[in-house]
């Protein structure tokens, strides 16, 4: 086990690079990150060429690469330069706004995995019921609705018509305390956490929904197939009580393909992070990636698209790992 | 029952007909998937006859003035315009008519070039094995690692624009599943003793391909696609929502929305219609596809 | 010597009511079953013997459903007990082994965990006895170093040793009746061999009563007293096991044994004889006898009235307008 893990982190490693260089080289294709430089009048022609030489952008595209890579691993003189943020080195623009994303993300995913479990089970086990139709449909809604635009009608609805949230952003500016406005950094945190669940809350509730559509059929028919599976009949034959046999039997089976998914939902999740934090105008660095893009931000945009790569692959390593765990036919060797 | 006992490579046509024609009555039972099909066949036809439906409108023209309000621009609707006027003064009704026709184009064929991809790597890598196998599966499994809308952005971000540009793009990263699905199952069927006998006989591995185990794969290949246009349909939307998509003047439903949070406050009817219409697409694809599956696949069938 | 009256089916019904119509896949079968008695269930596939077996301990699936019979269980009706008093009598009182070990035993428990639930259930025992109990199941059905083989999962063992851990799950209350349903089909013949040396030593054992179902007649002579043969859902012959295979009477039951190539065809030399035609599709049963159109001996009453099962001779039934004359020989 443990050198089959060994062995599979060390694959992983030429998957990320390969995908770091088909990026690099897609983001370099957008544009000169230096170019934009020009039309700032403080910036003279000598400066761009002396940057362009410290970031190594005068060298081929691998060089080039090779040089973003060492720094991106290695980063003593940072993720190189932001044209969103000048003057301040990219690793610190992103390291910013990691926070905001892994908190409403993992909240949703964590929510919906949560609730669709259950449900997809009840779903399952009153097979052309009533209940199951509704949930059905409602996990049809899910997969099929457009997440901007379920994001967009929301917040129409209950941000502008009536004023239940917040429109837009991740938290208030001021919280009044006792009356008074007080800036958002000085809250106590508790004032700080409820302000910041509030304006989340309606992202929240859009990603949860996109993702339980796919958890609810997955968990629906994962058990439907266990059901008729000859174990079950087995447990039954030998006295088991039907409570027993659905939950002891039938569940811990149908629950193993669901846990292995998990590990690769991440680029749904991170897509669906991306839409609601560009809907909704939370500064997190699924936003930020869209921003870094529209404006050629190359470097913000490669540091970005790397982590999100090491997300998905790390996903799909946790993917092999959770497998291993709940399936006791899995010994990695 | 095998999974393949109902179409193996010998088949005859009268088999295979009658093969269909029990999916067919399978399918026809699913309530869901036949109105999923009603609506999509009356959507088809909608966008067929944009030009005839859109009272004399048309998707490009600057409307100059219209009699219920002063401005043209963001005119609410009214006798002539059911859905209003949009931004630029143009059309709304004509506009979600032909931004149908993109969107539904963009799916179906985005949906058939995943599959085509798919269907080639996954015969090869399955018929092969070896070499082809171990490249082609490291290169799906590349392709399922990376982060797909950050890089799709990034791809229409460099290549702009056209409508072929997007059909690329979202084409690129639709053919993985696909690949899986069909290298698994020619897995198997090469087991089986029509392949064998294929072989024995001395019939070409192209031969073998397309004429014994290409049809054999063609129903989960057939589900997959199916669900895979309500994907792209939504991939297309986003795209072109966040500005990088079909690219104005020519409409789709996602890029009507572009500007519909801009205006979300003067002309909320805007961003209604669009939405509504990817929604039933999609749902309407989801529903079929799930309803095919069941019925190509008996066994779930209950 | 008659013994004592353990299991009588009574004209058993079980429907499967489909979108395509309904299949009668158990359609009025009589059995009747002696305490310590073996009891042959004989057919095709798809003859409904499988189905049978589960109606007893009503665990049939949707969208099957009883239609009607009642079985006749230590003098009860099963069919009138509660879901609850059901469950008591599954894998202690009748116990049931399936026929593919593989997929029987569930693959994310171990063996001993599987084996242990049945006595944790069904008898007054803490865990540390029924541990100790399953442990000496484990041993008697034959399983090496049983204490070890207790922790290990079902697909680290041979299809061989998962079919011992079965019938350890199904002995380990001591039932005093077994269902084994085609329980060595999917086994090579040698172990097929061990294992049915097993069921027997046990069943002498325990004195267990066995529902012993198969396709295969050469198992059915070696493991059974009495013989029920059936076709689509009905049984159309009924007789000890020695009348069966020396003086069968049903014509289906006579092409079966025909087709046994260790009994006939190397007396003969003849070529294998088989049974012409394909068994009916379940949605569009024959009219008459459902044998007819696969008979030799087909009449028009046979294409017209379905016949009943009678008794031509002290314990031997037969449904058939023409039973077969005069076919001594047909076996040693």
């Amino acid at each position: 086990m443990k050198n089959y893990l060994i062995r599979r982190a060390l694959e992983l490693i030429p998957v990320l690079f390969a995908i770091a260089f088909v990026s690099f080289w897609l983001v370099s294709k957008m544009g000169d990150p230096f170019a934009t430089l020009i039309i700032n009048p403080h910036v003279r022609p000598e400066d761009i060429q002396r940057l362009r030489h410290i970031w190594h952008w005068d060298e081929p595209l691998f060089i080039r690469f090779i040089y973003w890579l060492k720094d991106f691993i290695y980063p003593k003189a940072g993720w190189g330069l932001s044209i969103l943020a000048p003057g301040r080195n990219v690793i610190e623009v992103v390291k910013s706004r990691i926070p905001i994303t892994m908190a409403f993300s993992a909240t949703s995913m964590i929510l919906a995995v949560v609730i669709s479990i259950p449900l997809g089970v009840y779903s399952a086990l009153h097979q052309y019921s009533i209940s199951d139709y509704v949930l059905t449909f409602f996990a049809f809604f899910g997969m099929s609705m457009p997440t901007f635009w379920f994001g967009i009608m929301l917040m129409y609805l209950l941000a502008v018509k009536v004023h239940w949230f917040p429109a837009a952003g991740a938290h208030s500016a001021f919280i009044t305390i006792n009356g008074l406005p007080t800036e958002f950094k000085d809250a106590p945190a508790i004032k700080r956490f409820l302000d910041t669940a509030w304006h989340l809350a309606l992202p929240i509730f859009v990603l949860v929904v996109f993702q339980m559509g796919a958890w609810l059929r997955y968990m629906r028919s994962s058990m439907l197939e266990v059901k008729h599976q000859d174990y079950v009949r087995t447990a039954k034959a030998k006295g088991v009580n039907s409570r027993t046999v659905t939950y002891k039997h039938a569940f811990r089976n149908a629950i193993i393909p669901i846990i292995t998914l998990i590990g690769l939902s991440f680029p749904g999740l991170i897509g669906g992070a991306m839409i609601t934090e560009t809907v909704f105008a939370i500064d997190g660095i699924g936003r930020l990636t869209f921003k870094a893009v529209m404006s050629q931000d190359v470097f913000v945009a490669m540091a970005l698209i790397t982590i999100f790569a090491i997300l998905v692959v790390l996903g799909n390593f946790i993917a092999d790992i959770l497998y291993a765990v709940v399936d006791p036919r899995i010994r990695y060797s | 029952m095998a999974k393949n006992t109902y179409i193996d490579g010998g088949t005859t046509t009268s088999e295979t007909y009658s093969y269909w024609r029990k999916v067919f009555q399978r399918l026809r039972k699913h309530h869901l998937a036949m109105i999923a099909l009603f609506v999509l066949g009356l959507l088809i036809l909608v966008v067929v006859l944009a030009k005839p439906l859109s009272f004399g409108n048309d998707p490009y023209t600057y409307i100059k003035s219209v009699p219920w309000i002063a401005r043209p621009e963001l005119a609410p609707p009214g006798p002539g315009h059911p859905l209003g006027l949009d931004n630029m003064a143009r059309d709304a009704w004509s506009r979600i008519l032909y931004g149908g026709r993109v969107s539904l184009a963009v799916g179906f064929i985005c949906s058939f070039v995943g599959a085509s991809i798919g269907l080639f790597f996954g015969l090869i890598a399955g018929y092969f094995g070896g070499i082809a196998d171990m490249l082609i599966m490291r290169f799906t499994d590349f392709m399922l690692s990376i982060p797909v809308l950050p890089i799709m952005v990034v791809l229409a971000a460099v290549i702009r624009g056209s409508l072929a540009a997007i059909i690329f793009i979202i084409s690129v990263f639709s053919w993985m599943g696909v690949a899986r699905l069909v290298r698994g199952e020619v897995l198997s069927l090469k087991e089986q003793e029509f392949t064998e006998a294929a072989k024995a006989i001395g019939e070409s591995p192209a031969r073998i391909m397309i004429i014994h185990l290409l049809p054999n794969t063609m129903a989960p290949v057939i589900v997959a696609s199916t669900l895979a246009i309500a994907g792209n349909i939504i991939y297309e939307a986003t795209l072109s929502f966040l500005g990088l998509g079909i690219r104005q003047p020519t409409p789709s439903w996602g890029n009507m929305l572009n500007g519909a949070q801009t205006f979300m406050l003067t002309a909320p009817w805007l961003m209604w219609w669009p939405g509504i219409a990817i929604l039933i697409t999609t749902l309407a694809f989801n529903f079929l596809g799930d309803g095919l599956r069941d019925a190509l696949d008996p066994r779930l069938y209950r | 010597m008659e013994k004592e009256l353990l299991l009588e089916v009574k004209n058993l019904k079980t429907y499967f009511y489909t979108d395509d119509g309904i299949v009668k896949a158990v359609d009025g079968i009589n059995l009747k079953l002696h305490k310590s008695e073996v009891l042959g269930l004989v057919g095709e596939s798809g003859c409904g013997k499988s189905v049978a077996s589960l109606s007893v301990l009503r665990l049939v699936d949707q969208p099957g459903k009883n239609a009607g019979g009642e079985i006749i269980f230590k003098g009860e009706d099963l069919l009138k007990k509660s879901e609850e008093e059901m469950r008591k009598i599954r894998g202690s009182e009748i116990a049931m082994i399936f026929q593919e070990p593989m997929t029987a035993l569930n693959p994310v428990y171990t063996i001993g965990d599987q084996v242990m639930e049945a006595i944790l259930i069904h008898q007054d025992v803490n865990e540390e006895e029924a541990k100790k109990k399953t442990i000496e199941m484990l041993d008697l059905v034959g399983i090496p170093d049983p204490k070890k083989r207790f922790n290990e999962y079902p697909h680290e063992m041979s299809g061989g040793m998962r079919q011992r851990a079965m019938i350890a799950m199904a002995m380990s209350c001591n039932p005093d009746l077994l269902i084994s349903d085609e329980a060595t089909t999917a086994l090579d013949v040698t172990i097929q061999a061990q294992i049915l040396e097993l069921m027997k030593d046990l069943q002498k054992r325990i004195d267990t009563a066995i529902l012993f179902i198969t396709h295969d007649l050469a198992l059915v002579a070696e493991m059974a007293d009495t013989v029920a043969v059936a076709y689509m859902g009905k049984i159309v012959e009924y007789s000890s096991v020695k009348n069966i295979f020396k003086d069968p009477r049903h014509p289906y039951t006579y092409g079966l044994l025909k087709s046994i190539p260790s009994l006939i065809s190397k007396k003969t030399k003849q070529p294998l004889p088989a049974i012409e035609g394909m068994i009916p599709s379940p949605y569009s049963m024959p009219k008459g006898c459902y044998f007819h159109p696969r008979c030799p001996f087909a009449t028009d009453e046979c294409r017209k009235n379905i016949p009943e099962l009678k008794e031509i001779e002290p314990g031997h039934l037969v449904r058939c307008f023409h039973p077969v004359e005069n076919t001594k020989g047909v076996s040693k």
